[in-house]
């Protein structure tokens, strides 16, 4: 499930009430497993705006809606595009399997060939929907393909006592998925998410920032209302995109099976 | 006191220097330990043609905003010869793929990563469009290293080839961007693929060649410094010769491999042939002055103001390029031809019987101000470089000029200085040689070639003729500037571009750049189907000179929405087109944007308003591609949609290098008219009267126009490295004729005897003249020995432009002084 698994891989879906973690533990695999092995709620309805920006500060910017439903061993997502104008009810339908060795699903409905399209991708480092996030960093991971390393365990973010972990791939797979050499993630000690972190891409040798902000509790859980993510390259600014989650709620009654289908997908908006 | 001639100021400093002997020493020998520091440290090569384009015209703003966009336009091509439709060769083709994709190159000092903060923003993104972000604070990453000593990464931004040529297809029920060989071919599928590959113009040309023999590996690096291509390189180079078999024969190639093979063997050679000239011309020193001091000195000047110069450039930030580089040359000249005019006058003065240290006061107090106004000349000359339009001829002129003074300031300096230990008797001319050696006989036959009334006639005709047949060369030069003709024809890189050339198509890339500031973007139809038409006029051109079709393949926007739009209707060939409404291209776009958007980044910019058209052409001279600048300016004006909200540029390497070019020639005629003009006031300045500096105007003008006209008969055109030969010519030639006219003035004024005053200017101007002409006609010669035959015309050019300023200078100035300038004893 996309964009619920995307706040999620970060740790940014945590219940309030379950942080079993003492905010003394050093030990960086036991943090980041229970930063993989938590309840992140269902049944999430959301608005989101996602705008993309170059470094010559042009920008492009996208509304979509989204609804998402977990299933045994996966998560559905819906989305439908409202803005731009020329894109409107174009809808996606995802479905994401937790086993990662299923490839996931993709219908796209193009209200100009009134029919919905069936969408295969097995480039996970590839770019999310042309913003700096890649497929990669909304899946959640496999702690025994990282070396995890304590950094540095008084960590101060915008004031807040955060743990700083090192991730460090140590499949070949993993490396090639992610397109990363290493991770640094920022966790926080009192809400238990990652509300920071930086990645060194292979490619082109560049650095990845990812700041989550505007944290608002949900229903009791702990949810980010805006990710921004900036590309460096030696540094200089390459690109910036930042979804910015409006309308988000958890545990609707009316996110149902159905609302997963080619029928909702052309009905649109 | 002052002898006849002579300048109070320059005795005056001569004077000075020899009684602080060791506080100038040491002064030299301290500046010249810093710019020693300075050329190893901080100096940089810049090859790349675009560079001269700096400050000028927008095209090299185009193509800057152009590779910002999206990424270097010029890559690597690491051509591979084999059998390649076979299960070996795609398996190798494979590996060096992926090795190329993690290629790691490690650069010392270098990488200077910093944390993204508030100041960092500043700089680097555009005005406030970043700052708005209010939660993203600028402290909160703590000592951010940036990329640290991390190791890993690679400098490589994107490799494309045969492995992962992009093919957005239906296939399993589903529509995929993949690469065309994510998953390897059976061998049974060898031949469908064969046939499918061959049949794609999209592959052919551009990851293939038409027969399948050869692929490509397009390798896109970073934007990086010339050392740090040169070390990419260099690794790139080790990397592919671990995969060199038999059968599957590598070479690399490309405009970066090129530039960088340029800049190596340019310096590697001029470092050879620099050390070869300097011995050469030391040899010559020593023929002349029969002395260690008498060599040693004048080239000490010379190297000093090399190292000056190149330190300043370092301190300055200003690269060496391929216009500079003759900087070392020129000031070879320059330092030499101060130094033996105040080492010739100072033996002419010893074998008279003068003492050493009267000797040196003396030469240098009269050699002083026409050494002044040979540099002063001189310099102007390079200044004028200052209304070039292209930043790299003006920092030339600059730079130039600077080294001009310095080898002004060492000669009147550390000449004295080094002569100052010598004994009165030392360097004497040889008594049995003190009249009628060689350069006498010769100096006295070209004076009393018009000694007479007739003999002045047959000068003049024989001037005039020698104009008319110079006229005729000069009509016959050619601009053509093709780097590629430089290196030798068995040079690695050169063979390789040929052969990419036949095999494959061109190395060369022309690109228009197209945005739309409408709401739709490049996603408006409209402008899609004046994108394709305009892929299909540039597809069409025809060289008229080869006759031959010079676009191999292209690659654009359009390519991308038929892919998708065929795709969408599953493979059916018959909608590889673009749909039929607006609707269904951006419905295809959100399609393509959701299988494979990394691929969409490098055609159209973030917001979807801007992409660009690119065509892969042959390699031509930079001037042959002129007809299809003109084809596709052509296709620019008409194919697309008329409106306010479209624009689109030519931009590209080849581009940039046509118009550079172009620039180039237009710098170097103002540049050339300018210094010109201000030389003929100095000449009027210095010899007090109009008709002099006019008529010493002639000889400095005359040996350009004949060495213009030598490139015209034996074909050297003008390119990048002929293009100040003019400048250098009238440089050389001002300096002997101002020598030669500073000596004659002053007996002039003295005696108002003009056959004296010619026969004065000879035995104090002359010698020094012819002597200087032979060194460096012969220290130039040694420039012919170079692997490039840019370096080799240089130096020929410059060789004869001595032997050619030197004669004029000899024969047509007493011809024009008898013919044109009175005789005041005469008359009186």
């Amino acid at each position: 499930m996309r964009l619920r698994d995307l706040l999620v891989s970060f740790g940014l879906m945590w219940p309030a009430n379950a942080l079993a973690i003492d905010p003394g533990e050093t030990d960086p695999a036991a943090i980041m497993a229970a930063v993989e092995n938590r309840d992140a709620g269902d049944k999430q309805v959301a608005r989101l705006q996602i705008t993309i920006k170059d470094k010559a500060g042009r920008e492009r910017t996208r509304v979509v809606q989204s609804r998402t439903l977990d299933f045994e061993g996966g998560t559905r997502q819906l989305i439908i595009f409202e803005s731009p104008a020329d894109v409107r009810n174009a809808g996606l339908l995802s479905v994401d399997f937790e086993d990662g060795s299923k490839s996931d699903d993709q219908w796209l409905w193009l209200p100009s060939l009134n029919k919905t399209t069936r969408i295969s991708s097995n480039d996970k480092s590839g770019s999310f929907m042309g913003t700096d996030m890649s497929y990669s960093d909304m899946t959640k991971k496999d702690p025994s393909a990282y070396a995890y390393t304590m950094v540095d365990a008084n960590a101060e973010v915008g004031g807040e006592a955060c743990w700083l972990i090192e991730a460090k791939p140590i499949t070949d797979k993993e490396k090639s998925e992610t397109g990363y050499m290493k991770t640094h993630m920022w966790v926080s000690k009192d809400k238990l998410l990652a509300v920071q972190s930086k990645a060194w891409v292979i490619a082109g040798k560049r650095l990845k920032y990812t700041k989550m902000t505007d944290i608002k509790q949900v229903d009791g859980i702990w949810i980010p209302h805006k990710l921004t993510v900036r590309t460096t390259r030696d540094g200089q600014l390459e690109s910036q995109s930042i979804l910015h989650f409006t309308d988000l709620k958890l545990n609707q009654e009316d996110v149902v099976e159905a609302d997963f289908s080619e029928q909702r997908l052309r009905r649109g908006l | 006191m002052a002898h006849e001639g002579e300048s109070r100021i320059f005795r005056a400093w001569a004077s000075i220097v020899l009684r602080l002997r060791p506080l100038f020493g040491l002064l030299l020998v301290s500046i010249m330990i810093g710019a020693v520091y300075q050329v190893s440290t901080k100096l940089r090569l810049e090859t790349s043609p675009e560079y001269f384009a700096q400050g000028s015209s927008d095209a090299y703003e185009t193509l800057n905003t152009f590779r910002d966009d999206f990424g270097r336009d010029d890559m690597y091509l690491v051509l591979v010869e084999g059998d390649v439709f076979t299960t070996p060769f795609l398996d190798q083709l494979r590996t060096l793929h992926e090795e190329l994709e993690g290629l790691q190159v490690e650069f010392e000092g270098s990488q200077d990563e910093v944390a993204p903060t508030a100041e960092t923003e500043t700089t680097t993104a555009a005005e406030d469009d970043w700052g708005e972000d209010e939660d993203w604070g600028d402290d909160d990453w703590g000592e951010d290293e940036g990329w640290d000593d991390t190791e890993g990464g690679s400098v490589i931004e994107e490799v494309t080839s045969l492995i992962n040529y992009r093919q957005t297809e239906f296939s399993g029920g589903a529509i995929q961007v993949r690469g065309l060989l994510d998953d390897p071919p059976a061998e049974a599928e060898l031949t469908a693929l064969r046939a499918k590959v061959l049949a794609d113009k999209g592959m052919v040309g551009n990851v293939i060649g038409a027969e399948g023999r050869h692929a490509v590996l397009a390798v896109r690096s970073q934007v990086m410094s010339e050392d740090e291509s040169r070390e990419v390189q260099r690794t790139l180079e080790a990397m592919v010769a671990a995969h060199n078999t038999p059968g599957f024969e590598i070479a690399v190639t490309g405009m970066p491999a090129l530039e960088t093979n340029l800049s190596s063997t340019l310096l590697s050679d001029m470092r050879r042939l620099g050390a070869g000239a300097f011995a050469l011309m030391g040899i010559v020193l020593f023929v002349l002055f029969r002395h260690p001091v008498g060599v040693i000195a004048p080239l000490v000047v010379s190297a000093m103001s090399i190292a000056w110069t190149l330190a300043a450039m370092a301190t300055a930030g200003v690269p060496v390029t391929l216009i500079s580089n003759i900087i070392p040359a020129f000031l070879i000249c320059v330092g030499l031809g101060d130094s033996v005019h105040v080492i010739s006058v100072y033996r002419d003065l010893k074998t008279e019987g003068m003492n050493n240290h009267d000797a040196i006061i003396s030469a240098v107090g009269s050699t002083g101000m026409p050494v002044l106004f040979t540099t002063l000349t001189t310099m102007v000359g390079l200044l004028s470089f200052r209304f070039a339009s292209t930043q790299g001829i003006q920092e030339m002129g600059t730079a130039a000029a600077f080294g001009v003074f310095c080898a002004f300031a060492l000669s009147v300096t550390l000449i004295p200085l080094a002569l100052s230990g010598l004994k009165d008797s030392a360097m004497k001319r040889p008594p049995e040689k003190a009249d009628n050696d060689f350069v006498d006989k010769i100096l006295q036959l070209c004076t009393q070639l018009s000694a007479t009334r007739a003999g002045r006639i047959r000068v003049g005709v024989g001037a005039v003729i020698a104009v008319i047949i110079a006229a005729i060369g000069i009509s016959k030069v050619n601009v053509y500037h093709n780097p590629l003709d430089w290196l030798a024809e068995d040079d690695p890189v050169r063979t390789s571009m040929e052969t990419l050339d036949e095999e494959i198509g061109g190395a060369s890339n022309f690109v228009v750049v197209v945005e739309n500031d409408s709401e739709l973007g490049v996603k408006d139809r409209e402008l899609l189907l004046g994108l394709e038409a305009l892929d299909a006029h540039v597809r069409g051109f025809i060289h008229p000179r080869t006759n031959q079709t010079l676009v191999s393949s292209t690659m654009s926007l359009v390519d991308i929405v038929k892919e998708t739009n065929r795709a969408l209707h599953e493979g059916d060939e018959a909608h590889y087109a673009l749909p039929a409404d607006q609707r269904g291209v951006s419905d295809a776009l959100l399609l393509f944007e959701s299988a494979g958007p990394d691929d969409l980044r490098r055609i159209a910019t973030a917001d979807l308003r801007k992409t660009h058209l690119t065509a892969r052409i042959d390699w031509m001279d930079a001037t042959a591609y002129l007809p299809l600048k003109d084809h596709i300016e052509e296709g620019v004006a008409t194919l697309l949609p008329k409106g306010s909200t479209v624009t689109a540029k030519p931009t590209g390497t080849v581009y940039s290098l046509v118009t550079v070019v172009g620039a180039l020639i237009g710098d170097m005629l103002l540049s050339f008219s300018v210094a010109a003009g201000i030389i003929v006031l100095m000449m009027v300045f210095l010899l007090r009267r109009p008709s002099l500096g006019l008529i010493a105007m002639i000889p400095n003008l005359l040996p350009v126009a004949f060495i213009l006209a030598f490139m015209g008969f034996t074909n050297i055109p003008i390119d990048l490295a002929t293009l100040l030969i003019a400048s250098i010519v009238i440089g050389i030639a001002v300096d002997d004729t101002i020598h030669y006219m500073h000596q004659y003035r002053v007996t002039h004024d003295a005696t108002g005897d003009r056959e004296r005053s010619l026969q004065q200017a000879l035995d104090h101007a002359g010698r020094a003249i012819v002597s200087t002409s032979l060194i460096l006609s012969l220290g130039f010669s040694v420039y012919l020995a170079s692997s490039m035959a840019n370096i080799q015309r240089f130096g020929l050019l410059v060789a004869l432009a001595c032997g050619f300023a030197l004669f004029t200078n000899l024969i047509l100035v007493p011809a024009l002084l008898r013919t044109l300038h009175g005789d005041d004893r005469a008359t009186a």
